[in-house]
């Protein structure tokens, strides 16, 4: 085995929840409120539903082959050269999904606190970062999330808490002014590939101590995230209404504003807190995936020779895509959301319709 | 060039192990001879001419017996009284002329000499070693066996309360040098069969005794094992203290953290072997190591399990605190006032700006420097004798405190951060040398990227955390990987009638360790007869 570590349940729940979190919150009130304004909070309950099920497809799929990555099981499921092809196609979307995240997280610190601070020292450093943890294994990457998630979830609890003399209820009527359209279309957008990311599981559900359990595992973490976005959404409505479209990051708005007796002020270190910790896992699990594939891919008996070529790659490659902000983000709804709609829904679909009509594979009974 | 310089570095890898000492003359299987003579020559060509061998020789039944021991670490009173007089007057149970079956030698152990271990051999080494370790060597004309009587009496330290650990309430005793004392002490407190004490000898010149300790039933025995493969391979000429060994067998050596515990007091090494742990003592040394080390052990104190169980919890929180203020203080100070200066409430902000006005050096360096004095100032008092300890930490508050402030060479607030980390710094002293380690780190990191970089560094220490095990277990369990039940000892302290259950991180087995669930205030029938009883009498005297 190529990872002969194992991580109970519970981890694997967390690892989801960080996995998807930390971007979602801070770029996903913005994107939803532009389409379903005052009933974002709905579309917030859609994406989670559409995430749950997603995750069952996901769970449907891994269940079938237990003891097996998708790169292992893709030949058994749609034979060997399609098999291959599968694997490859998971190990490069890994990186390449990655690299928008990195992106994203460099853009993000250095437009919110570090504005003379060059793009690059940010990529490396959450890449550097995120090697080490890779290279120490998913047992390492697991036990570090299980401090790391706790204290970003206090966080925004507590920032929330402490906004709360802000809100209006007020923002949140009229109720479905415009119908029900808005709302299912503040739900397509790049909302709907974020909840799906739970794709990371076909990597992980075989080092899980009790695989069997992955589709609970799956749909936990999704409503876990789901909750806390929703406690997001709601917060941002509340507290700043319709500004929350023309915002480009609300949860930043939000946690600026928190002023308490003019002590507690100007909290944004604990929005970077979240957001550094929180980015780390999530580029982390999406490394540590990529690299994974990898090695099964070409056979290998260690990853840990490829942690290193495939950091540079990230890393370059998250400068070199993209020119601007603008650019990266047109690309988000353009270019990534159908390759993601593609890998994270159609291909486990197309994979579990073939493995059933095969009659391969049967962990599941 | 280089190439050369690595070869040579292989080379210096691939080096033959070489015997240790070459001046042992004698070979390692040689057997004594009936010729009293040859055997004392033997012994004088192994010792050389050490003053404090005596050999002293003597007749019994007329047989010429010799006695060797080394003069200062055998009790006097016991080899005049049960030794040299036994065999020059008590000899009228012995038979000088013995028939088949029996020897002369047995009939000595077993009736003239009154010393409490009595052994037989016929090997020389095993009596040479013997010899050194504190045995009488007795050795008769005519016979191919000597015996080794064991009566070990030198001075040593009296028990007394340690330094390290000190504990307003609580036993105040603590171990001492002597292996044979520290045992005892423990057994006193653990009065089981389990308890089980292993003997292993390590040091090749100064053959030093330690002792692997742990509770059978309770500990995991795999680990007891791997203690053990991992004692046996250390492979040194001397042991001088259990910092030696625990160099040698813990699992992380390029870590700054420690993975490997240690204590001087024997009820805070009970409890651990009660919570399934192995101990380690090495003669010598008060320190008795202790595995599987976590992290979490370096916030726990004895006294929080001896005093109530509200208080304990707080301040052991309070230690999580210090140990955090210690760590991340400097780097927050750094971070805020170079880099995020609006982090601050606005009148702190003006206090601090005026505070700082006309020092010269930047934030980091005001850190970094006082740091550095702090640290000289504490390694001065440590090795300093006492009254001139003293007059440095005059000195030192004097000078960094007040003249420092006073003629702008540092600003105030840098002043207060730097007395709160170190004052901070006292509280964890089990992590001491991770913290300076730790606080370094973390104000570089933060002097060069604000709240970014501490951030990152705060992750990279979580992930090195992470990565860490002690003995097989996780070095941040329980809380990473999350064990619940283990988290009522943790970050609080349960009371004790909660924690029916050991910790299940080590000891695996035999989980059970107290029977009741009921809070002890809960009334049974006696105890409400008593009370009504004592209402009725109007409570009391009173």
């Amino acid at each position: 085995m190529l990872e002969d570590g194992r991580i109970s349940n519970r981890q694997a729940v967390f690892l989801i929840v960080s996995t998807i979190l930390p971007t979602s919150i801070i770029y996903i009130p913005a994107i939803i409120y532009q389409e379903a304004a005052q009933d974002s909070w709905m579309s917030v309950l859609l994406v989670t539903a559409y995430g749950v099920i997603v995750g069952a497809i996901i769970a449907g799929l891994g269940l079938r082959f237990p003891d097996r990555t998708i790169v292992q099981y893709g030949e058994l499921a749609v034979g060997r050269l399609l098999g291959k092809v599968v694997g490859l196609l998971y190990a490069v979307y890994f990186l390449y999904i990655n690299t928008y995240i990195v992106r994203e997280f460099a853009e993000f610190t250095t437009t919110a606190f570090l504005p003379e601070t060059p793009l690059v020292v940010f990529s490396v450093g959450i890449v550097l970062a995120a090697a080490y943890a890779v290279r120490c294994g998913l047992e390492v990457l697991a036990r570090a999330n299980e401090i790391i998630l706790p204290v970003v979830l206090v966080l925004i609890l507590l920032l929330v808490a402490l906004i709360s003399p802000e809100m209006h209820i007020r923002n949140f009527t009229p109720v479905l002014e415009q119908g029900i359209l808005p709302v299912l279309q503040g739900s397509y957008r790049p909302v709907a590939f974020l909840f799906t990311e739970t794709i990371v599981m076909v990597m992980l559900i075989p080092y899980l101590s009790r695989s069997r359990q992955a589709r609970g595992t799956i749909i936990r973490g999704i409503l876990i995230v789901g909750l806390f976005q929703l406690i997001i959404v709601v917060a941002a409505i509340a507290v700043l209404g319709v500004r929350t479209a023309r915002l480009e990051f609300p949860f930043l708005t939000i946690a600026r504003q928190i002023s308490i007796a003019e002590v507690i002020e100007r909290v944004e270190p604990f929005v970077m807190l979240i957001w550094v910790v929180g980015g780390f896992m999530e580029v982390g699990v999406f490394y540590y995936c990529c690299v994974l594939a990898a090695a099964q891919w070409l056979n290998l008996k260690e990853y840990k020779a490829l942690v290193l070529p495939t950091g540079v790659l990230l890393t370059v490659l998250s400068i070199v895509l993209w020119e601007n902000v603008l650019e990266l983000t047109r690309q988000i709804s353009e270019i990534l959301l159908p390759i993601a709609m593609a890998m994270h829904v159609g291909l486990p679909l197309l994979l579990l319709t073939a493995a059933c009509l095969r009659g391969k594979g049967g962990g599941a009974r | 060039m280089p190439r050369s310089i690595f070869r040579k570095l292989l080379s210096f890898r691939r080096k033959k192990k070489r015997p240790f000492s070459k001046g042992v003359s004698t070979d390692r299987a040689a057997k004594l001879s009936r010729d009293l003579e040859s055997n004392l020559e033997m012994i004088r060509d192994a010792l050389g001419k050490s003053m404090d061998v005596v050999i002293r020789e003597l007749v019994m039944c007329r047989t010429r017996v010799a006695l060797i021991y080394i003069d200062g670490i055998v009790d006097r009173t016991a080899l005049r009284e049960n030794v040299i007089r036994a065999l020059m007057v008590d000899t009228h149970t012995v038979d000088p002329l013995p028939g088949p079956g029996s020897s002369l030698v047995a009939s000595v152990k077993e009736k003239v000499l009154s010393a409490c271990g009595v052994q037989e051999s016929r090997e020389f080494n095993t009596l040479l070693d013997g010899l050194l370790g504190a045995n009488i060597i007795v050795l008769f004309d005519g016979e191919e066996t000597g015996l080794a009587l064991k009566l070990p009496g030198f001075e040593t330290r009296a028990i007394a309360e340690p330094h390290t650990e000190s504990v307003v309430r609580g036993p105040r005793e603590g171990f001492v040098e002597s292996l044979y004392t520290n045992i005892s002490m423990l057994r006193r407190k653990i009065k089981s069969p389990d308890l089980r004490l292993e003997q292993v000898q390590v040091g090749k010149v100064t053959k030093t005794v330690v002792c692997v300790a742990y509770i059978k039933g309770i500990v995991n025995p795999k680990i007891v094992d791997e203690v053990k493969k991992r004692l046996v391979r250390i492979d040194i000429d001397g042991v001088l203290e259990s910092g030696y060994i625990e160099q040698f067998i813990e699992d992380a050596p390029f870590s700054i953290f420690p993975t490997v515990g240690n204590t001087e007091k024997p009820d805070k090494l009970a409890a651990q072997l009660l919570e399934g742990r192995v101990a380690i003592f090495t003669d010598g040394t008060p320190f008795v190591l202790t595995v599987p080390y976590l992290f979490m052990e370096s916030i726990q104190a004895s006294e929080d399990y001896y005093s109530r169980y509200l208080s304990g919890s707080l301040f052991r929180m309070l230690r999580l605190l210090a140990l955090i203020f210690t760590t991340q203080l400097p780097a927050l100070y750094v971070a805020v006032s170079a880099f995020n200066p609006e982090a601050l409430p606005t009148p702190l902000l003006l206090t601090m700006a005026s505070a700082k006005e006309g020092v010269p050096l930047p934030a980091l360096g005001e850190v970094l420097v006082l740091g550095a004095i702090f640290e000289v100032l504490r390694e001065a008092g440590v090795r300093l004798p006492r009254p001139v300890g003293q007059a440095v930490s005059i000195v030192g508050a004097l000078v960094v405190g007040e003249a420092a402030v006073a003629a702008g060479m540092v600003g105030a607030p840098a002043v207060i951060v730097g007395a709160l980390t170190a004052i901070s710094s006292f509280v964890v002293p089990s992590q001491s040398d991770a913290q300076l380690f730790l606080r370094l780190f973390f104000t570089l990191l933060a002097g060069f990227a604000g709240f970014f970089g501490l951030f990152m560094g705060f992750i990279l220490v979580l992930t090195h955390l992470a990565s860490l095990r002690s003995f097989g277990v996780p070095y941040l369990s329980p809380a990473a990987p999350l064990s619940t039940g283990d988290l009522k000892d943790t970050f609080i302290r349960a009371p004790w009638w909660t924690m029916v259950r050991r910790p299940r991180v080590i000891g695996w087995k035999n989980p059970r360790r107290a029977g009741a669930v009921s809070p002890p205030g809960t009334p049974g029938d006696e105890e409400k007869e008593l009370a009504h009883r004592y209402d009725e009498e109007g409570g009391g005297s009173a």
